[in-house]
């Protein structure tokens, strides 16, 4: 996930800072930092809230919550990743402790979504092929629309792990982390989700153009 | 080898973290069912399409609003006072 700060947003004074400049600053207390600091980066910060999280005002909460965990512990940043880096971390877990404390009964079931066999193991519904090569289907205009409404329609644990490890691109050993579980059960619920978006994308892959 | 566990393997396949004979197995699987053929490609179009999303943020989207950023300005002030 690309977490640099956006270049077209007026910076709050002058040029904004360079990566190592603010986190100096930040450190040192100065107040102008912290607003800079948060011109820099609100944006992609609540990009990454949003798909997570799936609503403005949560988003919101979270981004916020975030970026006072973030000056709180800017003391801690060592400087072995980079700042942005970093910062995506602190947005995520801000985000997937927001979306734990939402009390929604989720549907857990992802069953309808899977492929079912045949009593010796053949597919019991032929899967269709695709209809376009990879490089035409990845520059379809509304491909990323269609990928983000297909992953809201999977159950919550599934989507948080595809959103985590393919989409925010962290690894399976941080994901693990993050939700407070193995990488066992991490590599299973990225491959059934996985399985699962193939289904909800086979009519656009097969050319039916829904 | 059969459809199921060609499925079951599929991402240490594509991975490449199986054994060398169970990918001879899965390659020669391969060879003979269609059906798995087409799950494996559209497969790979779905991992394909997800890497689309793990790019800059849409162009279009709106920026965070002023209040928004005044409202965080605020929420630290508050916490260090």
């Amino acid at each position: 996930m690309d977490m640099l700060p956006r270049t077209d947003r007026p910076p709050a004074a002058g040029e904004g800072p360079s990566e190592s400049d603010l986190v100096t600053s930040l450190r040192a207390g100065e107040e102008a930092a912290f607003e800079a600091f948060v011109r820099q980066y609100c944006d992609p910060m609540y990009y990454v809230a949003r798909r997570i999280l799936r609503n403005d005002e949560d988003a919101r909460e979270a981004m916020q919550e975030a970026f006072l965990s973030a000056f709180r512990k800017v003391h801690q940043f060592d400087g072995r990743a980079q700042f942005s880096t970093w910062l995506h971390r602190i947005v995520i877990n801000a985000s997937l402790k927001k979306l734990q404390s939402r009390r929604r009964h989720e549907k857990h079931t992802i069953d309808a979504f899977l492929p079912t066999f045949t009593d010796d193991d053949h597919h019991r519904i032929e899967p269709r092929g695709p209809a376009l090569s990879t490089e035409d289907l990845v520059h379809r205009n509304e491909l990323k629309d269609i990928i983000h409404h297909q992953i809201n329609e999977l159950p919550e644990i599934y989507r948080t792990v595809i959103l985590l490890r393919d989409i925010e691109g962290l690894d399976t050993e941080e994901t693990a982390h993050l939700l407070e579980t193995t990488t066992v059960v991490i590599k299973t619920r990225l491959h059934r989700a996985r399985q699962a978006l193939r289904t909800l994308l086979e009519p656009w892959l097969a050319g039916d153009n829904p | 080898m059969n459809c199921r566990e060609v499925l079951d393997f599929l991402n240490a396949y594509l991975d490449r973290e199986l054994p060398l004979e169970t990918m001879r197995e899965f390659d020669a699987h391969l060879a003979e069912c269609p059906a798995c053929v087409a799950y494996v490609e559209t497969y790979r179009q779905t991992l394909a399409a997800l890497r689309t999303c793990s790019q800059s943020p849409p162009a279009g989207m709106d920026p965070v609003p002023e209040e928004v950023i005044q409202a965080i300005l605020a929420a630290r002030v508050d916490a260090i006072s």
